[in-house]
């Protein structure tokens, strides 16, 4: 039992971070544009994710340090500010749209006005996050978003053309508009590799006190958890391509989500789904919400983490909380959740590389890591997804602009 | 302080150029898109696989997207089909709980989803 309580920070990373509102949105507009024709985007990504994980986990459980003290130390003060003001524009940006998440779900399940759901779903965020431990916010998240596994049932249930399904892990140039089929490649592999996945993830091994002894609870977490991201992006894949493409319907509601649930497993299928969806997009929430307040007081070096007690990180307290604060006004003035999810993918990928870079580095510093530096398969892969993370950064923007926000 | 401009300038390019497509084919495969999903919800709700509350959520945005897509058409065939989609969309939403009504509004908005994924095939 305690060994599977142990993987839970991956499952909350996973089903929080990896499957949040971006992914589920990116994942069912492609499957629903291109059928099963992006899935290798999403095993690149899931590698990607994986391999930046193991190695954030890796370096807290040895030096007991987090991702912005090693941003700080490697980039200085100039370039580590940079990448500072970068990542907390994405978090607010994934925060407010999380939130509006939250009461999008709330609606479908209630049909009770958005804005009263608004502000119930800042409420609660802000008692989970003041009052709870962070191993209970693991649990409660984590496991209870794996309701989302109806959508794998779903997509069983759909009988989706198999043979096809297979075609779609091997790379291809795809069909129809390349600049939107480029589009999605590009948010697909942003929605994985989103930066606050990692910081949280990093932040949460020290957390959870990790050394050296944990280092195979890191590989566990690590595989289980975006293994588990990884069938559920697909599962959602397979079902929009199976069930929204032929019907010639473009995916751009939370409720069309829900109703590839619906339609082939009937009522328990749709609640199963707005459930996981409400817990995942929630553990998300939490996690933007912290990786916020963990990145500012990691980057001045002040009092930070959910086992000190509000009162005994206050700095700490506070920038979680104005995080959340802010995010929460933005979405109060009307803007669109799904549009704000879909431009804050595509701007974390162009601040992939200041996310991604440091980790590398430190991880592979032989005097900070010692022997628990950087093997060769590690940097083989580590090397291979920065060229990854460096090429999409550099067409994020133009793709956004030339496919119109995959529109066309 | 460029960087922040630029910035706003492309979010303000990308929120004003998305959602409703210029040409009358992509207009009307966007109008055929919600009338399709409109569909397949209300057969859900006629089959009583679904809840009133998403029937009358889901319903009322699929019929704002059909209204923003019926005022942004200069083609009036088009805006035709659009209006009743919306029509049925907000008996839908009237009534989620009503099994009757629903199978009535599925059988509208398949017919309506044919009509405009014709108008698509044909238009420029």
């Amino acid at each position: 039992m305690k060994r599977i309580l142990s993987v839970a920070l991956g499952i909350l990373a996973a089903i929080g971070g990896f499957v949040d509102i971006g992914d589920i949105v990116f994942n069912v507009q492609a499957g629903s544009m291109f059928g099963y024709q992006l899935l290798w985007v999403v095993v690149i990504g899931v590698g990607g994710i994986m391999t930046y994980a193991e190695m954030c986990g890796r370096v807290a459980a040895v030096s007991e340090r987090a991702v912005f003290d090693a941003v700080r130390e490697r980039l200085g003060f100039g370039v580590g500010l940079v990448a500072l003001v970068a990542g907390q524009f994405v978090n607010l940006m994934t925060l407010t749209a999380e939130i509006g998440g939250i009461a999008l779900v709330l609606q479908l399940l209630s049909a009770l006005p958005y804005r009263v759901l608004l502000v119930l779903a800042a409420v609660v965020l802000l008692l989970v996050l003041w009052l709870m431990s962070f191993q209970w916010i693991e649990r409660v998240f984590g496991y209870c978003g794996l309701a989302l596994l109806v959508f794998a049932v779903a997509a069983i249930k759909l009988q989706p053309d198999w043979g096809r399904v297979a075609r779609g892990f091997v790379p291809s140039g795809g069909s129809g508009d390349l600049a939107v089929y480029l589009y999605f490649v590009v948010g697909l592999i942003g929605a994985a590799m989103v930066p606050y996945e990692v910081y949280f993830y990093s932040s949460g091994a020290v957390e959870e006190r990790w050394t050296p002894k944990d280092l195979g609870t890191n590989r566990a977490n690590v595989l289980i958890g975006y293994s588990l991201g990884g069938i559920l992006s697909c599962a959602l894949m397979i079902c929009a391509g199976a069930l929204l493409l032929p019907n010639g319907i473009t995916a751009e509601l939370l409720g069309t989500v829900a109703l590839v649930a619906e339609v082939p497993l009937g009522q328990i299928g749709l609640l199963l789904a707005l459930i996981g969806t409400l817990f995942a997009v929630s553990g998300a929430a939490i996690d933007s919400a912290f990786s916020g307040g963990y990145n500012v007081a990691q980057f001045f070096g002040w009092e930070w983490g959910r086992y000190r007690k509000n009162a005994g990180a206050p700095r700490f307290t506070i920038a979680w909380f104005v995080m959340l604060t802010v995010a929460f006004v933005i979405v109060m003035t009307g803007v669109d959740p799904i549009l704000v999810t879909e431009l804050s993918v595509i701007f974390s990928v162009v601040a992939l590389p200041l996310t991604y870079i440091p980790i590398l580095l430190v991880a592979n510093d032989r005097a900070y890591m010692g022997r628990y530096a950087n093997g060769r398969l590690s940097n083989v892969l580590g090397i291979f997804y920065l060229v990854v993370v460096l090429v999409i950064a550099a067409a994020a923007i133009p793709l956004l602009v030339l496919s119109n926000m995959g529109q066309g | 302080m460029r960087l922040g401009a630029l910035l706003a300038l492309v979010l303000g390019l990308c929120v004003l150029g998305c959602g409703i497509p210029a040409a009358v084919a992509d207009q009307a495969d966007a109008v055929a898109s919600v009338a399709a999903e409109g569909a397949l919800l209300a057969d859900d709700a006629a089959e009583g696989d679904t809840t009133a509350a998403f029937v009358e959520t889901h319903s009322e945005e699929l019929a704002t997207s059909a209204a923003e897509l019926a005022d942004g058409t200069q083609s009036p065939q088009l805006r035709q089909i659009a209006d009743r989609v919306v029509a049925a969309l907000e008996r839908l939403h009237a009534e989620p709980g009503d099994r009757d009504t629903a199978a009535n509004v599925a059988r509208e908005l398949t017919q309506a989803a044919a009509q405009a994924g014709e108008l698509a095939k044909s238009g420029p």
